[in-house]
Order: C-alpha cells, then sequence, then structure tokens
C-alpha cells in the first residue's frame, strides 16, 4: 500500500559521470513501411482537418471587398479587423457568450451529477431498482418523443420559454453516456467497496468519497462530451429563446449565416462585412471550447492506463 | 487506500458537504439567473400579446416596442411582444407552434408557405364576420377590397390579411447603375440590350452579369422572370401547380374561352425550354454565379452588396434601393441603383396577375383574444401608428420628406411590415429611392396595370394526389433544380426528370390538375 510510485516526469533523470568512450556507432533503423504509411496517413488526414479551419481563420482577417469576389485564400490580403471590430463593438456577442457559458458550465454540472447518479444506481445492481432504471435510460436511445410533445411540454409544462433550462434540461442525460458510465463503475472493485463499508461508510460516502474520486477519467470524458454538446447547442434555443439578449452563441451564429441584417444587428454599423463576419463569428465561436480538449487530454490517457500494468 | 488513490494521480477526495453545498448554491443562482422573467415582459395590469414575425430583430428594437406599447396601451389597453423567427427556420417554426397550440395572435402565412395546412387543421380564423362587422374602419379601409377577394380560400372564406404595399410584386433586375453608364451609356430597356450589358461587364469587369440564389421563378417566369426572355415579351400567362417547389405546368391560352384547361408540363411549351438553355449558357460563359445551386440569399446579397456582380434580384415592393445602396456606397464609392423591367412595351405591358397576396396576416385560432388581434390590426391602419411601427420614432429614426417619402436618421430599419402593417395608402417610399424604382414601385401599386389572370383565385386541392405530389416535389427536387441552375447538360437533365415524375405519376397529377382547373373555369362563368 506504501510502494507509492513516482510519476515518471517527476523522476530524476540519471546523468553519467563519464562521456561514452571509443568510436560511436551510430546505428540507422531503416523505418517501417507500415509506419512510414501512416506518419503519410496521419499528416494528410491532419491538413484536409486544419486547411479548411486555416482559411476560415485567414478569412475572417480578409477585407470583405475581397473575399466576397474571390472567396477563401490562405493569407489574409488585404489585413482587415472589420469583422471582429464590428462584432465587439456591440454587445450581442458579449450577452451570447454569457449565455453559452452558463448552459455550458452549469448544463453540464447538471448532467455529469445526474448521469453519475443514475449510472451508479443502475451498477450497484440493486433488485427492483436497478434494471427498470436501466430500461428507462436505455429506451430513449431507441425512441424519442417527438417535437411537439417536447415542446408542449417544455413551453406549456414547465414554462420555460425563454429559459436558458429549457436548452439544459431536454439534454441533461444522454443515454450513450449514462452507459459508458455504468460499465466503467462495474470495474470499480469490489474489494474497495467492501473495505470502505466495513469501516462503517453509508452508501451516499462510498458514492462520493470512494467512487466518484476513483471514476474521475471517465468523470472527465463524460463532463468534455456533455461541455462540447452544450457549447455547440442551437436547436433547443432556436425553438425556446426568442429574446434576442438571451441567445447563446451557436444560434447567433446560425442568424447570421442565414440572415445578412443579423450582422447589423451584432454591430453598431448597418454596413457590416457580412462575408468577413461570418468567418470571424466561426472563430469566435469554436475557440474556446477547443481548450477544454487540452485539459480533458491527461484523464483520457489515464483513464486508458488505469489499471493496465495489474495482473 | 487513500495512498493508493494518490499512486493513481486521483488524489484530493471530494467532501461531500462541499460538494453538495457547491453544487445547491450553483444551481440556485443558476435557478434565479435562468428563470427570472425577460426584460422584455409587459407592464403589471396590461395583457401583452405575442405575435410570429419572419426575419430579424431590427437594431434598436427594444427603444421603438416600448414607444409603440406606450401608445398602444393608451389606445387599445394592451402591449404586443412579437417573436422574430429567422426566415429559414420560419416556416418550420410557425409550423411547430400552431401545432403545439401556442397562444399567440397572428403570424405571417401564405400559400408558398404553410397555409393550406393550417386551414385543414382548423388552426387559423375565418375573418369573414369581423371584417363586415364595421368594428375595423381603419384595417377595411387601407385594404382594397380586390386584394380580399383576390385572397379567399376555395371554401369562400377569408384566412388573412393581403399585407402588400402594391397591387403585384413583379420579379425583375437590380442592376448597377455606374456600370450601366460604363458599358450600356444608351441605356437598357430590352432583354438583349440586358444580355449585352452582361456580356460587357464579365469581360471588362470580371465579375458575375447576374447573382441570385437559386429558383424556378428566375427561369421560367411567372410571368416575368429576371432571365426569362419571354417574360419580358409578352407576360401575359402564369404557369399552374400544386405547389411552387413541384412541377409547373402550363394551360392553354385560350383555357378561358374553351373552359378546357388543358395544361401540359412545362417541357412542352418552347420558350420555357429555351429559357433552360439559356440558363445552361450564361453558367457555362460565367454571366451567373456558379454556386447558384447551393448559394443561400444572405450570401447573393452581401455578394452585391460588396460590387461582386452587376445586378441580382429585386422584386417591386419598393426595397430596391433601401436594400442595398447604403452597403453598395460603402464597397463602391460612387454607385448607384437601377430597378430594370425591359418589358417590350414598356409601362404599359399589363402582365397577368393572381393578386393573390405574398403575405397574409393570419390569426391564430388559439389565440386568447382573437378580437385584440383584430384590433391590433386595425390600429396598425392608421397612417401615425404604421408609421411609428414601421419607421421608428419620427425625429429620432426617420423624418418626413414631402407628404409620402421618409428618410431614415437611424439604424432603425428592416421591421417585417409585410407581416403585419404593410397597406398600400399608408407605405412612404424611401427618400433616396432611384427614379427607375419610384416609376416601377407606382405603377405596381395601380390594379390596372396588371391583366387579372384566369386562373386568379384558382387554389387546386392536393387530397387525391398527395402521394405522387410528394414523389414528384422530390424528382423535381433532385433533377430539377440543377436545371434552374444551369449546372447540368439540358437534355440530359429535362430526360431524367421526364422518367423520374413520370415514374413517381405524372399522369394522375396532371388529371386531377385540369379536372380541379375546368371545374374552376366553369364555376367563374
Amino acid at each position: 500500500m506504501t510502494t507509492v510510485d513516482t510519476p515518471a516526469a517527476a523522476r530524476p533523470r540519471p546523468v553519467s559521470a563519464t562521456p561514452p568512450t571509443g568510436p560511436r556507432v551510430r546505428q540507422r533503423q531503416r523505418p517501417e513501411p507500415f509506419t512510414v504509411a501512416s506518419y503519410v496517413g496521419v499528416i494528410a488526414f491532419a491538413v484536409v482537418c486544419i486547411v479548411p479551419f486555416w482559411m476560415v481563420v485567414a478569412g475572417s482577417f480578409t477585407a470583405e471587398s475581397t473575399l466576397s469576389k474571390t472567396g477563401y485564400s490562405f493569407w489574409p490580403d488585404p489585413f482587415s479587423l472589420d469583422a471582429y471590430s464590428t462584432i465587439f463593438a456591440g454587445s450581442r456577442v458579449w450577452l451570447s457568450y454569457g449565455a453559452t457559458i452558463f448552459i455550458t458550465v452549469v448544463g453540464t454540472v447538471i448532467a455529469v451529477i445526474a448521469t453519475s447518479g443514475i449510472a451508479w444506481v443502475i451498477a450497484r445492481g440493486l433488485p427492483l431498482v436497478s434494471r427498470p432504471l436501466a430500461v428507462f435510460a436505455y429506451i430513449p436511445m431507441l425512441f424519442t418523443g417527438g417535437l411537439v410533445p417536447m415542446y408542449i411540454l417544455v413551453t406549456q409544462v414547465l414554462q420555460l420559454r425563454d429559459s436558458w433550462f429549457a436548452v439544459i434540461l431536454p439534454m441533461a442525460i444522454a443515454p450513450f453516456l449514462v452507459f459508458v458510465q455504468v460499465s466503467f463503475f462495474r470495474a470499480t472493485p469490489q474489494e474497495i467497496l467492501d473495505a470502505a463499508r466495513i469501516d462503517g461508510a453509508g452508501e451516499l460516502r462510498i458514492f462520493f468519497q470512494v467512487v466518484l474520486p476513483l471514476s474521475k477519467p471517465v468523470i472527465a470524458v463524460i463532463a468534455l462530451f456533455y461541455a462540447v454538446a452544450f457549447w455547440n447547442e442551437w436547436f433547443h434555443a432556436l425553438l425556446f429563446i426568442s429574446e434576442p439578449a438571451k441567445y447563446p452563441l451557436q444560434l447567433v451564429l446560425q442568424n447570421l449565416i442565414t440572415s445578412v441584417a443579423n450582422a447589423a444587428d451584432l454591430g453598431t454599423v448597418s454596413a457590416a462585412p457580412v462575408y468577413q463576419m461570418r468567418l470571424a463569428m466561426t472563430v469566435i465561436t469554436i475557440g474556446p471550447i477547443l481548450l477544454a480538449y487540452p485539459f480533458a487530454q491527461r484523464y483520457f490517457v489515464k483513464g486508458l492506463t488505469l489499471g493496465a500494468t495489474k495482473g | 487506500m487513500a495512498q493508493l488513490i494518490d499512486a493513481a494521480g486521483l488524489s484530493l477526495p471530494v467532501s461531500r458537504r462541499g460538494f453538495l453545498a457547491g453544487t445547491g448554491g450553483l444551481l440556485a443562482a443558476a435557478t434565479l439567473a435562468a428563470c427570472s422573467p425577460g426584460g422584455a415582459g409587459g407592464n403589471a395590469g396590461a395583457a401583452t400579446y405575442g405575435h410570429l414575425l419572419p426575419g430579424d430583430v431590427p437594431a434598436q428594437w427594444d427603444r421603438v416596442r416600448a414607444a409603440v406599447n406606450t401608445k398602444l396601451k393608451a389606445d387599445l389597453g394592451f402591449e404586443f411582444k412579437p417573436s422574430f423567427i429567422n426566415w429559414s427556420n420560419y416556416a418550420a417554426q410557425s409550423l411547430l407552434k400552431f401545432t403545439s397550440g401556442e397562444d399567440f395572435q397572428t403570424a405571417l402565412s401564405a400559400r408558398w408557405l404553410n397555409i393550406a395546412q393550417l386551414i385543414e387543421s382548423k388552426a387559423l380564423e375565418p375573418l369573414d364576420d369581423a371584417l363586415t362587422s364595421g368594428k375595423y374602419p381603419n384595417l377595411t379601409a387601407a385594404v382594397d377590397q380586390s386584394a380580399f377577394d383576390a385572397n379567399r380560400w376555395p371554401d369562400g372564406s377569408l384566412y388573412g390579411i393581403p399585407a402588400v404595399n402594391s397591387a403585384a410584386r413583379i420579379h425583375h433586375i437590380v442592376a448597377r447603375g455606374d456600370l450601366i453608364d460604363k458599358h450600356a451609356p444608351q441605356g437598357i430597356t430590352t432583354f438583349d440590350q440586358l444580355e449585352q450589358f452582361w456580356y460587357d461587364v464579365v469581360q471588362k469587369e470580371g465579375i458575375p452579369g447576374y447573382v441570385k440564389n437559386n429558383s424556378v421563378f428566375d427561369v421560367l417566369g411567372a410571368p416575368t422572370g429576371a432571365l426569362y426572355a419571354q417574360g419580358w415579351e409578352s407576360p401575359d400567362f402564369l404557369p399552374l401547380y400544386f405547389s411552387s417547389d413541384s412541377l409547373m405546368f402550363v394551360p392553354s391560352r385560350s383555357a378561358a374561352t374553351t373552359g378546357s384547361t388543358d395544361a401540359v408540363p412545362f417541357w412542352q411549351y418552347e420558350p420555357y425550354v429555351e429559357s433552360l438553355h439559356r440558363i445552361r449558357k450564361y453558367y457555362e460563359d460565367g454571366i451567373i454565379n456558379a454556386d447558384r445551386l447551393n448559394a443561400d440569399s444572405a450570401t447573393i446579397t452581401a455578394q452585391f452588396d460588396s460590387g461582386g456582380a452587376a445586378t441580382c434580384w429585386g422584386i417591386t415592393d419598393g426595397l430596391d434601393t433601401s436594400g442595398h445602396l447604403e452597403k453598395l456606397e460603402k464597397a463602391v464609392p460612387g454607385a448607384s441603383l437601377v430597378s430594370l423591367l425591359p418589358f417590350r412595351d414598356g409601362l404599359s405591358a399589363k402582365p397577368n396577375q393572381t393578386f393573390q397576396a405574398d403575405n397574409l396576416v393570419v390569426v391564430n385560432a388559439a389565440a386568447a383574444d382573437a378580437e385584440a388581434a383584430l384590433q391590433l390590426l386595425d390600429w396598425v391602419s392608421i397612417q401615425e401608428n404604421h408609421d411609428l411601427l414601421q419607421y421608428g420614432e419620427e425625429g429620432t429614426d426617420w423624418k418626413a420628406v414631402g407628404d409620402d417619402a421618409y428618410e431614415p436618421v437611424s439604424d432603425y430599419a428592416n421591421f417585417p411590415g409585410y407581416a403585419l402593417s404593410w397597406r398600400i395608402p399608408l407605405e412612404r417610399k424611401y427618400s433616396r429611392m432611384s427614379e427607375s424604382e419610384e416609376t416601377w414601385f407606382e405603377w405596381s401599386k395601380d390594379y390596372d396595370n396588371f391583366t387579372l389572370d384566369p386562373f386568379a383565385s384558382f387554389i387546386p386541392d392536393l387530397t387525391e394526389i398527395e402521394k405522387e405530389h410528394a414523389q414528384i416535389t422530390a424528382a423535381v427536387a433532385e433533377f430539377g433544380n440543377p436545371l434552374w441552375a444551369g449546372a447540368v447538360d439540358v437534355d440530359e437533365g429535362l430526360d431524367k426528370l421526364k422518367k423520374a415524375v413520370d415514374t413517381a405519376g405524372l399522369p394522375k397529377v396532371q388529371e386531377e390538375l385540369n379536372k380541379q382547373a375546368d371545374a374552376y373555369l366553369a364555376a367563374q362563368k
């Protein structure tokens, strides 16, 4: 129990006291064809992904008059910040950022709590509870109630029109992620849970102080999935939010793509650079959520390697 | 055990109390923030009614709406709170709101939207009794009786108030006046001159002659289309169709006299086929935009407004100049606009029209107070109220120029009056409206400048051929759209379209259309 391993990154590297003597034999290893093909394939795929994104970024800095005539280019020429200055001149984008951040943060917290809770109960295998709950969670993967019933439920029963919770609640439990978490919970060693019970822990203490800390990797993964889904969500906002001041970013972007007049509404000038602004809004919209991936990356790795060396 | 957990990099056990307290606090704050009523709520004591409007929220809308509501509350005792729905989502969203029985007062509808479904499902309030009650004198005075008559449903009822600002909307071309001065200094009065202008612009300016997103009416005119040459020669008939996204049929020219419609598919009408060949040539020569098939209207408008094309699409609703000029001048200093309707017979062309309104303001049958909806429609039929809603606060948003024009002085613009307040006698013209647009706009307001089409109020019933119609519509989307865009060879494309619609049940649909149209003609006699 006390043989705590030191993370590799913190371990001091051995330093040889004397330099190697004698002729230095350099072995050139011929790369395997599969490795070469893999690198070529991965690089080609990366280029296919990165080039369009880069052209969107470059286009967002290209003057409207050139962009509308010649289309996309690799380098912004002539360089122009018109789109960004127009977008940030008005308050709409800031309000939308606030809306999207609220929906993403609160939605992710609610979704993770709800998903973890239902997943743990299903994973516990309790008689008369777990199986019906599993079926209850499984059915929405196959069938949905339909748009009209959901619309009536949200607007007329729950009275959530123009509320951000109208966007959050319909997405609070993703059945697929429930089952991802169930399978993770089922892999929790029974001995640990038994030990906690012997030490006098109740079900809640076991869940909060044993299971959840052990489940950080899967929680990070589902939180990322939820966060990305909430960040990108526009359809529920389109259905349920009619107050422009409460529009999330994605809905503003969707409106901008489908309508010229919205561009003028974003900034303070009526002759807005529409082409350029669409691209700038795309950059502004996808930027923050991209930053979530590096933070979640380490949990992905741990999730894969955790317990890999156990016999 | 804790050390084991630490060893796996999962240190910092979660405090249950802290976790619960933090989450509870967050949710409480969230609930307060997200569930608080919106800032646009009405004043206590006054009823606030919802309305569906297509399009975008106008700039400075909150201020103008507050001014409108102040006056509305003083005059009628209630306020209004419209929801703006983006055009691309309007049809589906408005249908959803009607279907779910939502409580709102009015919406925009029309044949090209979903009025047939709404009437069939009894979602709309019939308006005849209300309009003849004498309780809405301003409304009935502002809308011509012929407009009401032309917009009756086949069951004889009126389900919508025509919201138009002209007698007929004629599709045409909006052109850069500065480029016409440069490349066609003699002016453009015929379609041949227009075509030559397009070719000159492409060769000498390096920009497309005409840009638009894909539309069948641009190519197979009804009766005019920007690219339909025959329509400018003799705009004397309108195609028949079950829905505008389905197959077009051409009725016999003598139908009104013989009583026999004898409608045939559009490819049996030579000028339409000729038009398809012309579009194909334009596509290959770079006269029209190559992305026509997939481009959206916003992109096309932005392209024209930034100087990326010589001409674009227009319609005689008085918005050609106001819709483009300011942005165009910013991109191309010194640019000007001209509205082109190159009729062979000029202002005496008398094109065929149905006078069916493109926009109808319908009253929701599920509205809590349908009478209030009509009171609002009557209220916006008074010049002062109409101006306040449509142009904003006088002095702050606009100032009067002469008796019938306005000059905008703020950013408030684009209120979708076509979904609520357009009335022909009340409309003001944009003070910088081009001379050519003013001429044609005034011309389009006079019912006498048009010929009533023999099938003017014919609205075919889909009930008997719903399945075939759906399949034909899908075939037209697959094989017709590339033809309208000029993106495929005409002969090959037409062959594919003919085969697809034949398989889908063209004979049955054609027979049903002729049967209903013949019955309509018989009833007219």
